[in-house]
């Protein structure tokens, strides 16, 4: 086409613009449609592949695929099994635990992944142990001539500051020095002095005066509450204000009185002393009336004789000495007053007291005193202040050194040296409890779920009859107030974005930042009407990808960890996390638009951190959770309310409904309520300020943690109690295990679904179900560690608990018992306790020893399978590991016949009591399993254990051709290829096994013996990542295992704990190490190169960390 | 890298000499016979030399390096010592100790530097050894081109010759397994 064009040749150059704009558009917009297409495609891939996973499952179980797919249309909690189990059935032929019902497998995956939780919960609560305690108990010497009270209390911090900067420490405590000084006088309980004599009484400090005056008000105080227990507190803080609306010094000593409550509780109330008060003219009256209501006037004139004695213009000033009313006409006598009062014996001076206080408000000595409120933060040091009450002078008085109020950077030090293992447990429990699939969500059920996913412990239970049977349903809101505001902004985004009825998956996010402490925080992935995924994050706000949530998140700048991709995937318990800075790092954002937006964390629950922040009032404070103890239960979610109960000096034992439920929510639950009575007693210590803040929520956290999760069938267990003790609880109790249980139980309400259907999430009904299905499950997983007990709490009510028959720290389990116990409390539709018993069988475990019979190994195996001695890894592993390799054995995937060598590792495993022996014999027993698993064997082939060059091979294999060759697992695979697998238990045990130093020669010589027909490739499997990553990072040796066995730069021939490498991963690897370890050691110069070493490339997980990425690929041990 | 085999081409890591046989053809008898000047040389020039020092106990080391560093020597920093290096080319005593100063290898003398250096260049001769093996081997394996059939009696006693060395027990494995390979040819 000519166009004819006026204005010559610009008017050419605009067409052409024009021309090319429109190209471009046009370009774009094929760009943008086939981007559609393609997202089309991918979203009807996945729901078809989801289909088939449906389809498959319900065959794999039995099930009417109609019935099925119609359950799992409405509602399907367990949603991600199906997936799991989809995949597992693409690549696994075998059920991996033999039984004889279809839903052994679902069980034996739901034990896969509760062990998970439960290993990455222990390794979390392992670096939990390591943090340093937020208080340091100091015995203070009173009489210490060589190390003042300060001193002392500085070296004893020290000791307990791990990480934390030292400097910083003693800056702190130096800042506060003159109350500190202050604290350790009057704790010293010395006879008050004559300050006329020493020329103190009339000088502008009324300090002097003031601490002569703390023990008599003790006195006081003690007199009025005979059972309270004092502490004196060093306090930092400026919130303060006396009654006069002026504020209060920076740093005060406050009277901590600590009584007990009516039902065994404690409760701290802080005093602060208003020497103003004291020295008001007004008080002068009933100063006088006291001592004489008191009977004390006598000893107090006298008091007064000897103080002025001889200082005839003093008497001569301050009028009649005798008479109270006319000394404290002016200032200076009412100090003189009080001097003389504070000479009195300590009874006469309670008993004053007691006169004093009958005006004024109650518990206040007649207004001397000042409520105020002290948050752990706040203090400095607190110390025991008893003696005080009488005339005691202990030469040590036991305080306590709150570190936390120093900037000693202890927290985030120690978070960067444990962080893979605090983050990942959280990431872990998404992935095996919850899973990448969606929840189909509406109404009540979102509110619900958005809520337990923003850490919100719930607060709306139901009332009556009519809205406990709304709660039974599974129509009723968990959440009102101020946290139904919270929730009400990510709803409607969901629902902006994701419909009606919006598909919805809960991503946790770990955020960290120096101010803020490690915070995690909900994502929500939400599948658009568009056929998009988006994101809303727990402010409302909305994201088109995860890229666009990165980029563009109001997180302060920090840390953050996510699902790498937006999407929970992984295995082995390990989610694929991404650990990145928040781009709020970048320097425009950080330097020049610096912010620090609260909001951006409302709805997240701080995991470790000393400060709550507070919204002010926008909503829902981000609250403090349980630290290392963080449960799958809902942990945290009440560690405000507890931390707020301590505050304010509320009892925190669990005897009180109240503290128990916070207990409850914070992460015991039912079966949790047993450790709750060591909490109870950490509790009580804590009430009176032994410890403070996250120290002590901590502690008894973990104590809990410690007693429920003894084993993988903790989860089951909450079902279990739950149902046995329905009725015990209150409407309350029963909203938050129900919550709890709709969250995280998953992987239990797909199963009860199959029991009978799971009509709503948040529903009591529907948990019900799970319940029954949860006891079943409970007995199956394990009976031979559980009973079940009747435990009366404190509270007068009874409690059925399942506890492990070694429960009380007895010792190790007993032998196998069948017949369990149980007296049957059921009710309200639960199912009666003692059933727990009929659906035990022999085959509960899912191994059966006596199948080993045959080739003489059924003791063996039961020994294997219930040693004591090694950890729980790794007899979850041998379970694993049997019960794939009995399986196989029925299928003919497993060759018995060309030698013995699985039966000398199956006893090693059982017998050896090295250690290290144990390892190599299962790293091999392991590995066989694992290539079983992938279920590629060729047809007509089994796998060979030890197979060597001169043994007649059977198994449908050939013999091994080259002399000299063994390999520690031998098969074929379906493609053709023979694999002669090497096994190790450690990579130190690869390079230094020495039996052969040209092993890898020979493999190679075995290799170039191929026939066309049969390619051979050589494997390595290390089982442990270390000890000795990093030696296997060393060119030298890829270039021996390239010229060897390697010839195939793409082909992942080694494998390492979870993950396969290529020999291009490993020299990428390699060459990465090598550069980072140079920059390492320039930027540390000083620090000797195996510390380096040792530091940052000691383990696999620890070299991934110091590259800032991951190698090779994940796969399934 | 010229395809001439001298002393100073020798002095060149096992990476290189892998480039180096990339050039070459492994069925040309003359290009083997450069391979083979290439390995009786690293023999002769890195392997003999070094034969007096402690052989590794590790399953990737011919020699011994940590026993005669007298500490342990970990992989990435023998990577980091390598790009102080020039090849195989020797550098001179104050470079050398200045490389090991780098890599935190306490060494009390010249001749200690020394001794480090022989082992070193020892397991990175022992690696191209391996792969002019290969090179030379591979060919044998099947479909064995006609020429290499007649050039292999004196490829045999090349190699044959080399045995007459003590030599560590890997080497003499991979000649051993390419001998036996042109031992079939000749026959």
């Amino acid at each position: 086409m000519t166009l004819k064009i006026d204005g010559g040749g610009d008017d050419t150059q605009a067409i052409l613009e024009q021309q090319r704009a429109a190209e471009e558009a046009r370009r774009r917009r094929e760009a943008e449609e086939a981007a559609r297409r393609l997202a089309e495609q991918q979203n009807a891939q996945r729901q078809a592949n989801q289909r088939d996973a449906m389809t498959q499952f319900a065959e794999r179980l039995g099930l009417d695929q109609n019935l099925f797919k119609a359950l799992f249309q409405q509602k399907l909690p367990g949603g991600d099994l199906t997936t799991n189990a989809a995949t597992t059935t693409n690549s696994n032929p075998l059920n991996i635990k033999p039984s004889s019902t279809t839903t052994a497998t679902a069980e034996s995956d739901l034990a896969q992944r509760l062990q998970y939780v439960k290993q990455a919960m222990d390794a979390a609560q392992k670096a939990w142990a390591s943090l340093p305690p937020d208080a340091s108990r100091v015995s203070l010497q009173l009489d210490n001539n060589n190390a003042s009270p300060l001193d002392q209390w500085k070296t004893g911090a020290r000791a307990s500051l791990g990480p934390g900067d030292a400097v910083e420490l003693d800056h702190y405590l130096d800042d506060n020095k003159e109350t500190l000084n202050a604290l350790a006088q009057i704790l010293g309980n010395r006879p008050a002095q004559n300050l006329i004599k020493s020329g103190q009484l009339f000088g502008i400090d009324p300090t002097p005066l003031e601490q002569q005056l703390y023990a008599p008000v003790i006195a006081g105080l003690k007199q009025a509450n005979p059972d309270a227990i004092f502490d004196l507190v060093a306090v930092k803080q400026g919130t303060m204000q006396d009654r006069n609306g002026s504020p209060l010094p920076e740093s005060d000593i406050v009277i901590a009185m600590t009584r007990k409550t009516p039902n065994g509780g404690s409760n701290t109330q802080y005093l602060s002393f208003n020497l103003r008060a004291l020295l008001d003219p007004d008080n002068a009256s009933r100063m006088t009336q006291a001592l004489k209501d008191s009977g004390t006037l006598g000893k107090w004139q006298a008091q007064m004789k000897s103080l002025t004695d001889g200082n005839g213009y003093l008497q001569q000033q301050m009028g009649d000495i005798n008479d109270p009313l006319s000394v404290s006409k002016s200032l200076y006598g009412t100090k003189l007053a009080w001097n003389a009062f504070a000479q009195m014996d300590r009874a006469d001076q309670a008993a004053f007291f007691a006169a004093y206080s009958r005006s004024g408000a109650a518990g206040t000595l007649g207004e001397l005193l000042t409520f105020v409120d002290v948050t752990p933060k706040e203090m400095i040091v607190r110390a025991e202040a008893d003696h005080l009450a009488g005339n005691e002078r202990p030469a040590n008085v036991n305080t306590v050194v709150n570190i936390n109020g120093a900037d000693t950077g202890k927290l985030n030090k120690f978070l960067d040296q444990n962080y893979q293992a605090i983050i990942g447990s959280t990431f872990t429990q998404y992935l095996e409890l919850r899973g990448d699939g969606s929840r189909q969500l509406s109404g009540s059920d979102l509110r619900n779920e958005i809520g337990m996913a923003m850490n919100i412990p719930p607060n709306n239970s139901p009332q009556n009859a009519q809205q406990e049977a709304a709660f039974n349903k599974g129509q009723w809101d968990f959440y009102t107030g101020q946290a139904q505001e919270a929730i009400g902004p990510v709803e409607a985004a969901i629902h902006k974005v994701g419909g009606d009825a919006p598909q919805v998956t809960v991503l946790p996010v770990m955020f960290d930042s120096k101010e803020t402490g490690l915070v995690q925080l909900p994502l929500f992935r939400v599948n658009g009407t568009d056929g998009r995924e988006h994101f809303v994050d727990n402010t409302g706000r909305t994201y088109s990808s995860i890229g666009d949530w990165k980029d563009n998140n109001k997180l302060p700048a920090g840390r953050v960890s996510y699902a790498r991709d937006g999407h929970l995937t992984g295995a082995n318990g390990r989610a694929d996390i991404l650990t990145e800075d928040t781009h709020a790092n970048s320097f425009w954002e950080h330097t020049v638009v610096p912010f620090f937006d609260k909001v951006a964390l409302v709805g997240g629950v701080i995991v470790a951190g000393a400060l709550i922040i507070g919204t002010d009032g926008l909503a829902t404070p981000i609250v403090m959770g349980a630290g290392g103890a963080v449960s799958a239960w809902g942990a945290g979610r009440a560690g405000s309310e507890l931390l707020d109960r301590y505050n304010h000096g509320q009892t925190l034992s669990p005897t009180d409904a109240q503290a128990r439920m916070a207990w409850l929510g914070f992460g015991a639950n039912v079966v949790g309520l047993a450790a709750l009575g060591a909490s109870a007693r950490v509790a009580s210590a804590v009430a009176r300020g032994a410890e403070v803040d996250a120290g002590l929520l901590r502690l008894s956290s973990s104590l809990n943690v410690a007693a429920q999760y003894t084993d993988t069938a903790a989860m089951a267990d909450l079902g279990f109690n739950l149902a046995a003790n329905w009725n015990q609880l209150t409407p309350q109790e029963r909203m938050t295990q129900v919550a709890q249980m709709a969250f995280w139980g998953a992987m239990l309400g797909h199963n009860a679904r199959q029991a009978g259907g799971i009509g709503n999430l948040y529903g009591a009904e529907s948990v019900n179900a799970w319940m029954a299905r949860a006891r079943q499950e409970l007995a199956q997983l394990d009976p031979r560690l559980y009973e079940v007990r009747d435990v009366a709490l404190p509270d007068g009510r009874t409690m059925k608990m399942v506890m492990r028959k070694d429960g009380e720290g007895t010792g190790e389990p007993t032998e196998p018992s069948r017949t369990g116990s149980g007296d049957g409390a059921g009710g309200d539709g639960v199912v009666n306790p003692s059933e727990i018993n009929a659906t035990v069988t022999p085959d509960a475990q899912g191994i059966n020893s006596r199948v080993w019979n045959d080739v003489g190994l059924g003791p063996v195996v039961e020994r294997a399978l219930n040693r004591t001695d090694l950890d729980a890894e790794t007899r979850a592993q041998i379970e694993e590991t049997l019960s794939v390799l009995q399986e196989a054995r029925s299928k003919n995937l497993l060759d018995l016949n060309t030698n013995e060598a699985y039966k000398d590792l199956i006893k090693s495993v059982a017998n050896d009591t090295d250690k290290a022996k144990v390892g190599q014999s299962l790293a091999e027993l392991e590995h066989a399993a694992t290539v079983i698993k992938r279920g590629n064997i060729a047809e007509g082939t089994s796998v060979v254990i030890g197979a060597r060059d001169n043994q007649q091979i059977r198994g449908g294999l050939p013999t091994i051709d080259i002399a000299n060759v063994e390999a520690d697992v031998y098969y074929q695979t379906s493609n053709g290829v023979l694999h002669l697998d090497e096994v190790k238990n450690t990579p130190n045990a690869l390079l230094s096994a020495l039996a052969d130093k040209a092993q890898f020669d020979r493999y190679r010589t075995w290799i170039e013996h191929a026939s066309g027909a049969q390619p051979r490739e050589v494997g390595i499997y290390i089982r442990e990542t270390g000890p000795g990553f990093n030696e296997l990072l060393r060119t030298d040796y890829l270039d021996r295992l390239e010229a060897t066995v390697g010839a195939d730069h793409a082909r992942p021939f080694l494998k390492i704990g979870d993950r396969t490498f290529s020999m291009d991963d490993l020299r990428a690897m390699d060459r990465d190490a090598t550069a980072k370890l140079g920059q390492l050691m320039a930027q540390n110069r000083g620090v000797p190169v195996r510390d380096l070493l040792r530091q940052r490339f000691g383990t696999m997980e620890e070299t991934f960390r110091t590259l800032g990425r991951e190698y090779g690929t994940k796969e399934a041990r | 890298m010229s395809t001439e085999v001298t002393a100073a081409s020798l002095q060149v890591g096992p990476r290189e000499i892998d480039q180096w046989l990339s050039r070459l053809d492994e069925t040309n008898p003359a290009h083997r016979a450069i391979a083979l000047d290439a390995l009786e040389g690293l023999i002769k020039e890195y392997i003999l030399p070094a034969m007096d020092l402690p052989l590794s106990p590790t399953r990737f080391d011919v020699f011994d390096l940590d026993a005669v560093a007298g500490e342990h020597v970990p992989g990435l920093v023998q990577n980091l010592f390598d790009q102080r290096m020039n090849g195989l080319h020797k550098p001179v005593d104050e470079q050398l100790k200045e490389a090991l100063d780098y890599i935190e290898v306490k060494t009390t003398s010249s001749e200690q530097r020394e001794k480090f250096f022989l082992c070193w260049a020892g397991n990175k001769a022992s690696l191209s050894i391996r792969t002019l093996l290969n090179f030379l081997r591979k060919p044998l394996l099947r479909d064995v081109p006609p020429q290499l059939k007649a050039a292999a009696p004196e490829e045999q006693r090349r190699l044959t010759s080399l045995l007459k060395y003590r030599l560590p027990e890997e080497i003499t494995y991979q000649l051993s397994t390419t001998i036996e390979r042109l031992e079939q040819l000749s026959s």
